[in-house]
């Protein structure tokens, strides 16, 4: 590839540079301020490892990581143990209703994390529908849900699906041809299947292992919400930075950091085995899915069945309680809008701020992506390259991790956007980019770049050129992209609970408030509202991308 | 409108790859001149340096006095037909030719007249509001073609524009494009690999190896006179053999390592009693006899017209490692079809053969047969 030199200040190098100073202000001035503030010692204000000692030395604080690894250990084996069964199933035999199980599997999957943690409260809580019904009719006191079981079954439902489509993705690309190759040579079905299936599929299954963990570790909302007690470090990170009691910046950050480490980690390990997982595989017959029968039929579906509406249940059990009758916060007898009237009440504003601020973030991360992702793939360089990078590093930074480093950069001067809707925006921005230039530059890759030397040889400047054609080419594979981003920005709680104030309360953060000062109906007619949302959107999603299934 | 192309002394370089070396090339108006050579010899990389997507390390590049080495490519004024067709899938086949013509702000009535034209000249006016997933490969390229040449460019470049079209096809369009181009008389530089298609649409070759111009020359003389072993083998088939000169008197004779000797009239004064050449001869050069080259017949591929042996010659005879030695037999002329195993006695044709230096480097026949 060719080197672009910027000694020609041609319309490329303009957008080189532009994209360098945003990432430069919104990325790696606060990852910058989030390093120095971690370092620093809260009294002395000297450069000092203080932060870092005290974390490794006192039980409080590193249990929280035992714990964080504990929970994300064994909700990645569950999901496994999950999600590589009902990919096998769903691709290998003809399943009942696969269409409408991979949409509820999707809607689960991006469903607001912390919208399961606080269902399964609902349904088994303390006060919850399940456990009163035991208590009262049966007589029977319910395990409780608080804590790590609460967290596990949270999770375990919600990342499985990571599994299941990774799987289903992989099994795809496995050639029949394989299978009947084993079998021909005298291999039984299920000896084939662990013989030369898995081994095929295991660098996928772990691809995506990784990614359910990274996902655990790092969440806030359900920890927080069933957690209770149980401390993990999301938790310990934003209640140490907004804690009441003598809370410490600099020891959240010092943490925040921590947690950068092992997400930095994590998606190395990840990149490496993606990498290195395509063993070269020409799938011109497909596993085709095959009929089956008898006991192996009922088994296989009452699973998948099973299983599935455990993942959906939080959205219904939502639904449900969103339409109950209710005074203040307790639920009465009956049905009605009232809590929709509350919400449009005292919380349109959360509701108009949701939409404007995912709305302004995806503008701009429309623009960033495909510029991005221009510079990429077509104008290979060094300079590129390194932008390149640092589009990955939100993948490394966790939400709540993103919001400190974003407090910390702009809560002073020259900059000062701390409870600002920027704020938020930004934070929107910088979570959410991937989705969008994952998929702008897969799609670029398919376009040829001839279509462009076309162009310019008909007389169009590169800039024109890439408005009028490539720009153009790029949209199906930018807005399913863009979809993905709107549907994760709508619903991110982890950095804009750190970020918000009053004024700038979106819904996810109203939401988590309102369950917090347990009032259930308007959170779950709030979070009715985000479901119907990203139903719609999924919808145009499946509409625009012609593809079947979503790609993570 | 159409330029004179001169290529003076340019370099290319990826990195401390050097892909061009020094290469200087003149093309004249009007003509459709062909960059030949196999894959990765430096011919696509001299065609983009001349639309201006690839920089030009050293040398001038000019289109009759204007030097257009730090013209943009969107300034240059050229038309360009690719590999891939390479036509806007977002638009028909009108917009398609249009695209050009809407840069160039000219008024409506003028862009439909041309648009019209042209899609006339290509064959595809009923087509015109097709978009292209509708279209064939040979379609799409016609629509590429139309799209360049509608804009009247200095000079157009086409890039192995056929080699995507199945066989019957490509054969179909390069009768379209040579008749197209000469119609419009535009200056024409067409990049390929394949020889055949080359000798068929050329009106020069340069034959290009590793990034340097081996021969520049029309097709035929291209094919009976190729200025080295490498031309000689890279165009058409050319078997070769050891061989050395005879001086009798006035008479200049080739002697190969069998014995066998012939007379030639063609070689230049100054060779010398002794010398070693390689002697070139293609297949349809040899003609059975009662003596000559003596071979056997290892295979028999019979190709319709044509009947192709390949041959075992006796240790020493030929040079080592060339892949196959052809004899090929024409049907329409001959009675006797030989037999695998069999051995056979071969004259070479004198007239046609070619004797190259001893290191293969330069042919020393000279004269050239009238087209």
């Amino acid at each position: 590839m060719k080197i672009t030199k910027l000694s020609k200040w041609d319309f490329w190098a303009y957008v080189t540079v532009g994209i360098i100073i945003t990432f430069m202000v919104i990325l790696a001035y606060p990852t910058f301020s989030l390093f120095v503030s971690g370092f620093k010692d809260p009294s002395s204000g000297l450069f000092s490892l203080t932060n870092f000692i005290k974390f490794f030395t006192k039980k409080y604080y590193y249990e929280g990581l035992i714990h964080s690894f504990l929970v994300s250990i064994s909700v990645t084996l569950l999901s496994v143990i999950i999600g590589v069964p009902i990919g096998y199933f769903m691709t290998a035999f003809k399943i009942r209703g696969k269409r409408f199980l991979d949409i509820l599997i999707t809607i689960s999957m991006l469903s607001p994390p912390f919208i399961g943690a606080y269902s399964w409260v609902l349904l088994l809580g303390r006060n919850g529908i399940v456990t009163n019904f035991f208590k009262n009719t049966v007589g029977i006191e319910t395990p409780t849900i608080y804590g790590f079981i609460g967290i596990l079954l949270v999770f375990t439902f919600k990342l499985f699906p990571y599994i299941y489509i990774y799987v289903s993705g992989a099994l795809k690309s496995i050639d029949v041809s394989l299978s009947e190759a084993a079998e021909s040579l005298g291999s039984g079905h299920w000896r084939t299947v662990l013989n030369i299936i898995m081994p095929l599929i295991l660098p996928t299954i772990l691809a995506g292992a990784l990614l359910v963990f990274m996902n655990s570790i790092t969440d806030f909302g359900t920890p927080m919400l069933i957690g209770e007690g149980y401390r993990v470090m999301p938790v310990l990170i934003y209640s140490e930075f907004v804690g009441e009691v003598g809370g410490s910046a600099n020891f959240a950050a010092a943490m925040a950091l921590i947690m950068v480490v092992i997400t930095a980690v994590l998606f190395m390990m990840q990149k490496y085995i993606v990498n290195r997982k395509s063993y070269v595989m020409s799938s011109l017959h497909p596993m085709r899915p095959k009929p089956i029968t008898g006991i192996k039929s009922f088994m296989v579906h009452a699973f998948i069945y099973i299983v599935v509406a455990i993942a959906i249940i939080p959205q219904l059990t939502v639904i449900y309680t969103s339409f109950l009758n209710t005074k203040g916060q307790v639920f009465q007898k009956g049905f009605s809008l009232r809590s929709y009237i509350t919400i449009f009440d005292e919380l349109g504003l959360a509701i108009k701020n949701t939409y404007e601020f995912g709305a302004t973030a995806i503008v701009i991360i429309i623009i960033l992506s495909m510029f991005i992702a221009y510079l990429s793939v077509r104008k290979r360089s060094a300079l590129t390259g390194l932008i390149d990078t640092i589009a990955m590093l939100p993948y490394v930074l966790p939400g709540s991790v993103l919001g400190i480093a974003l407090l910390l950069a702009f809560n002073h001067e020259p900059l000062i956007l701390s409870g600002t809707g920027t704020i938020i925006v930004m934070s929107l921005i910088i979570r959410r980019l991937p989705y969008t230039l994952r998929s702008s530059s897969a799609i670029l890759y398919q376009i040829s770049p001839s279509l462009e030397e076309a162009s310019i040889s008909l007389g169009y400047s590169p800039a024109k050129t890439f408005f009028k054609i490539t720009a153009r080419l790029m949209m199906p594979g930018v807005i399913s992209g863009a979809i993905l981003s709107w549907i994760t920005a709508i619903t991110e709680l982890s950095s804009s609970v750190i970020l918000y104030t009053g004024l700038t309360k979106t819904m996810s953060v109203a939401i988590y408030t309102e369950v917090i000062r347990a009032s259930y109906g308007t959170a779950a007619a709030l979070s009715t509202i985000l479901t119907i949302t990203i139903v719609i959107s999924l919808l145009i999603f499946l509409k625009i991308s012609g593809d079947k299934e979503i790609k993570i | 409108m159409s330029v004179n192309i001169s290529i003076e002394n340019v370099v290319k370089k990826y990195g401390s790859n050097t892909v061009i070396h020094n290469l200087t090339l003149n093309i004249s108006d009007g003509e459709l001149f062909t960059l030949l050579g196999p894959s990765g010899c430096g011919k696509t990389t001299l065609l983009r340096m001349i639309a201006g997507f690839n920089s030009i390390e050293e040398g001038t590049i000019k289109f009759d006095d204007r030097v257009i080495n730090d013209i943009p490519a969107n300034k240059r004024n050229i038309g360009m037909v690719f590999q891939n067709y390479a036509v806007f899938p977002h638009m028909t086949v009108k917009e398609n030719v249009e695209y050009g013509l809407k840069v160039r702000k000219l008024s409506k009535s003028e862009i439909d007249k041309r648009v019209n034209e042209m899609l006339k000249l290509v064959k595809m006016q009923e087509f015109k509001d097709r978009f292209p997933e509708m279209l064939s490969g040979g379609q799409q390229q016609r629509v590429a073609l139309a799209r360049a040449i509608v804009i009247r460019p200095d000079v157009l470049l086409m890039d192995e524009p056929l080699s995507n079209l199945d066989a019957k096809l490509r054969i179909e369009m390069r009768s379209a494009i040579r008749d197209i181009q000469k119609e419009v008389g535009i200056t024409t530089v067409y990049v390929t690999h394949d020889q055949e298609e080359a000798l068929a649409i050329s009106d020069r070759i340069a034959v290009i190896k590793e990034g340097t111009v081996q021969q520049v020359d029309r097709p035929y003389n291209i094919y009976a006179r190729p200025e080295n072993v490498f031309v000689a083998t890279f165009i058409g088939h050319s078997n070769l053999f050891n061989g050395n000169i005879l001086l009798k008197g006035d008479k200049k004779l080739i002697q190969f390592s069998s014995g066998y000797k012939i007379e030639l009239n063609n070689l230049p004064p100054d060779v010398s009693e002794g010398q070693r050449v390689i002697v070139g001869v293609r297949p349809e050069e040899f003609i059975p006899a009662d003596d000559g080259l003596k071979a056997k017949i290892k295979k028999r591929v019979f190709l319709g017209r044509y009947i192709e042996y390949e041959l075992l010659f006796p240790e020493g005879i030929a040079l080592p490692n060339q892949p196959t030695l052809k004899f090929s037999q024409d049907v329409g002329k001959t009675n006797i079809i030989f037999n695998e195993g069999d051995v056979i006695c071969l004259k070479v044709n004198e007239e046609k053969i070619n004797i190259f230096t001893e290191n293969g480097m330069h042919n020393l026949v000279k004269d050239v047969m009238p087209v």
